[in-house]
């Protein structure tokens, strides 16, 4: 645990930490170096000039080690690499540790200078070159301009450094385009009109995310009451309680984008009260080229929008809209009421309730029924709607369900509520199906759901980005062929009965770079969705496949849990050509897909306890591999042997193996240790779920440079720190060393 | 061929489409009509404009930058392009006076680059380790830093 210890330490703790700690210091960070930036020329430099700075080694000179330039240089590196592509938090806890360092370096450079007699002139020389105050070295007009890059929300907080920092982000406010308050939990309404009214009139976006207003919140909920829309009336009706929230209209002016998302924040009646012709928004309701909302009356606003009051609104994205305790479906006719208003400027599109979160997902906490969770829009108004905005390229529909005449009648029958024949599919219908759906309901609806035969390549031929993940893909079909992403993940999750041929949803994918298929259940194998994707694909433009979580065999729904904790994955990393294929079944899958992803680089086929050692070596094929997810298979020692060390193993095992959960992975390790072979090009070796954690990981992250990582069970078993990375979990701060 | 001469006396000899990506020289070349005269840099020591000078010729194919309308252009995103990224790669002083340098020479798109580098440098610290990073000495009183404290709590990190 040395490692860990030496970099674990406050600044406070390594100021006073000895020479030996240095060194381990010293040698942590080489090694992220290496870890993180790969062998390119400046990580050599970088680490050779670690290495000269090593107080054991005794070619040590002192002019390098107070050489605290090289310190900075490192450090500002690490911090540059925070923004880079390839960042992780892995690099970003070097480089809160590389502060420990710089400080830790300066002591001991000072306590060179003592021995060594260097004078001081030359430490002092050094130093003010490095520590420089930017806002007070660079003209003010610059400070500025440095300020207005650095995040909205963190300017505020930097007004304690000093008060010269203080009186620059004043006056940086002036250059502020954007108003983001996105990242705090709760925001006073006086920081609001501030923020706007300071902004003298510069600001174009405004982002009201995720935030609850306080002031505005805390009168709301004094007036406590279940339903939402009464909750709002008695608000609007009392003036006196309704804190004064005004700005000056002068200062949005050159507004464009307004974002007010999720989640129910009351503030939005205030800002966007339809019905009352003095509202904030309608003033600039004109001049807004984007608008993201949602719990919105949706009715309202789009009764508002069919009227033309936002002409030039081109991008409109209403997540969650209307309450989520109405369970009112939403019906997208009002966009259609004004004749000689069409909305034909919208190019993205987006309704439908919030995805569930990752976490939520990966449990299979989903709660299909319940009215948060799905949408419900009007199948006649939907096409209708999308018969005016030919200009369409993105389309969201997600967690939606669509619902038509046909549904309406089902349920009414199913309820025995209404026997109203009404079959517009709009307001009158709606009003019956209040009612939450039970199951029996959805079936009703589904099994009499025929498929559409209006084309959506007729009606957007422009479309570049479609997904209806958990939502009803049956509507959706003959898709233009211009679609580069198609998500309909999950799409029958909720919709087991739905005959979803994949020839049926999906007829052109030519340019397709994205295709999610995930949990579809498709009475298609996934072979054969597999083979239908790759006929229909052009091979150059995709990118990700997601097939995670299909197989032809009944789950029940503990296996729900499983399948989904593991292989899903949603969006593809840039250009890496993924796929996610969990769950699938074996050999006469993996042929077929090994033949038509000759270039794959990252498979998972995590929890398919079909996968067995002659399976595997399918995979030596498959030479482009780089990441490769194996987890809970059925494979033998051996076969991972032949796997790892087999003639191609240069050739296609790339960074990461995730174990199986039978911890087998270890015996292999071992193996390799015994008999001093390498590890292919493996960098990383994931011990996800495993029951039993090699013994001599340390030997071999040090003599192969490969890093394992493991998860909170393997953490907990074995009381080692965890460290939370993007992808998983590091058992220690410096992957691998978790040495005892 | 223009010909640039720095503080300390040096020579650059540059084509003139790189040298005009800063708007003085331009404007200086325009005003003298005659490019093969020598435009001194008062302000520019030989090994920042060497720097600067390498940055233009990278730079010197970029279009133009939409004059003064481009608002939406200049977003705050700190991205910087990964050559860009390389050729900040230097101490801070050196940092520093390339930006002062793009400053003086009117080089707007060096100048963002500087600026979101620092920016960068910034990013997500905490007030003590900005204060720690820069060497910057905390001038408040107490009282007045909880108070600061106080009125932007809800900004602070959850």
């Amino acid at each position: 645990m040395q490692f860990v210890r030496a970099i674990g330490r406050s600044p406070k703790g390594l100021q006073a930490c000895s020479r030996s700690d240095l060194r381990l210091q010293i040698r942590a960070l080489s090694e992220i170096i290496l870890r993180q930036w790969g062998r390119d020329e400046d990580a050599l430099e970088m680490r050779s000039r670690l290495a000269s700075l090593d107080p054991e080694n005794s070619a040590l000179k002192n002019e390098e080690f107070v050489n605290e330039k090289f310190v900075l240089k490192v450090h500002n590196r690490l911090f540059e690499y925070q923004h880079a592509k390839y960042a992780n938090k892995a690099v970003l806890t070097a480089a809160g540790r590389m502060f420990n360092f710089f400080h830790l370096s300066r002591s001991l450079a000072a306590k060179a200078v003592r021995r060594n007699s260097l004078t001081l002139e030359d430490m002092s020389g050094a130093e003010q070159v490095i520590d420089c105050d930017p806002i007070a070295f660079l003209p003010s007009e610059i400070g500025q301009q440095i300020l207005a890059f650095v995040n909205f929300r963190q300017r505020y907080t930097l007004q304690r450094v000093s008060k010269l920092w203080k009186a620059a982000i004043a006056s940086s406010w002036a250059l502020c385009t954007s108003i983001d308050f996105r990242g705090c939990n709760c925001v006073p309404g006086s920081a609001v009109v501030e923020a706007i009214n300071r902004s003298k009139g510069a600001v174009t976006e405004i982002y009201l995310q995720d935030i609850v207003i306080t002031d505005i919140e805390w009168v709301a909920f004094s007036l406590f009451h279940d339903d939402y829309e009464s909750r709002f009336e008695i608000l609007k009706n009392q003036d006196d309680q309704r804190p004064s929230f005004e700005y000056e209209y002068d200062n949005l002016q050159n507004v464009r984008m307004i974002s007010l998302d999720y989640p129910f924040s009351l503030i939005q009646p205030f800002l966007c009260d339809w019905s009352d012709s003095g509202a904030y928004f309608k003033q600039i309701s004109a001049q807004l080229v984007e608008l993201h909302m949602s719990a919105i009356n949706c009715e309202e606003f789009l009764q508002y929008f069919a009227h033309g009051n936002l002409p030039n609104l081109q991008i409109l994205k209403l997540v969650a809209p209307h309450s989520a305790r109405v369970s009112k479906h939403v019906s997208l006719n009002g966009l259609l009421t004004e004749p000689g208003n069409p909305q034909n400027q919208l190019r993205v599109f987006e309704i439908g309730a919030p995805l569930p979160d990752d976490d939520t997902t990966a449990r299979g906490m989903f709660d299909f029924n319940s009215d948060i969770s799905r949408l419900r829009i009007s199948r006649a108004g939907l096409f209708e709607f999308l018969a005016v905005v030919p200009n369409l390229e993105e389309f969201y529909c997600r967690m939606s369900i669509i619902i038509d005449e046909l549904v309406v009648d089902q349920v009414e029958v199913d309820h025995n509520q209404n026997d109203d024949q009404n079959g517009n599919g709009d307001d009158d219908a709606a009003a019956d199906i209040n009612a939450p759906l039970n199951d029996n309901g959805f079936l009703g609806i589904l099994n009499n759901m025929q498929l559409e035969t209006t084309s959506f390549a007729t009606l957007l031929p422009k479309l570049a980005i479609f997904d209806a993940s958990w939502s009803q893909a049956s509507c959706f079909t003959n898709l233009p062929a211009s679609c580069r992403v198609i998500n309909v993940n999950c799409c029958s999750g909720v919709c087991d009965h739905t005959n979803l041929r994949i020839q049926n949803v999906i007829p052109a994918l030519s340019q397709a770079s994205y295709i999610g298929f995930a949990c579809v259940r498709a009475e298609d194998s996934a072979a054969q969705i597999l083979n239908t994707l790759v006929e229909r694909c052009d091979a150059q433009s995709l990118e990700c496949i997601n097939l995670g979580g299909n197989r032809q065999i009944d789950y029940e729904s503990t296996e729900y849990v499983s399948f989904f904790s593991g292989q899903y994955r949603m969006l593809p990393d840039q250009r890496a050509r993924k796929v996610a294929v969990s769950t699938l079944p074996g050999v006469s899958f993996l042929e077929a897909f090994v033949e038509a992803f000759s270039s794959v680089r990252s498979l998972a086929i995590g929890f398919n306890s079909s996968l067995g050692d002659t399976n595997l070596l399918q995979l030596r094929k498959l030479r482009h591999l780089q990441f490769l997810d194996i987890s809970s298979s059925r494979v033998t020692v051996k076969g991972l042997m032949s796997l790892i060390f087999g003639e191609e193993v240069g050739r296609f095992v790339g960074s990461n193996i995730a174990n199986t959960y039978q911890g087998e992975l270890h015996r292999v390790i071992s193996e390799a240790v015994k008999k001093g072979k390498k590890l292919g090009n493996i960098h990383m070796i994931w011990v996800r779920g495993c029951t039993k954690i090699p013994n001599k990981v340390d030997v071999i992250t040090r003599r192969y440079g490969v890093a394992v990582i493991g998860d909170r069970h393997v953490s907990r078993k074995y009381n080692y720190p965890l460290l939370e990375l993007d992808n998983g979990y590091a058992l220690a701060d410096v992957p691998g060393w978790f040495v005892k | 061929m223009v010909k640039l001469i720095s503080s300390d006396g040096e020579t650059f000899s540059v084509e003139k489409d790189v040298a005009e990506r800063s708007i003085l020289i331009k404007n200086m070349i325009e005003d003298v009509g005659d490019s093969s005269t020598e435009i001194p840099i008062p302000n520019v020591t030989a090994n920042v404009l060497k720097k600067v000078l390498e940055w233009c010729e990278h730079h010197k194919s970029d279009p133009a930058p939409v004059s003064e309308d481009d608002n939406d252009s200049r977003k705050k995103s700190t991205d910087i392009d990964e050559w860009d990224q390389k050729f900040m790669q230097v101490d801070q002083e050196m940092l520093f006076e390339i930006i002062l340098a793009a400053n003086y020479l009117d080089i707007k798109a060096l100048l963002e680059v500087g600026c979101k580098t620092v920016a960068n440098m910034i990013k997500g610290k905490s007030p003590e380790e900005i204060r720690r990073q820069f060497n910057i000495q905390m001038d408040f009183t107490p009282e007045e830093e909880a108070q600061i404290r106080r009125e932007n709590e809800w900004a602070e990190d959850r």
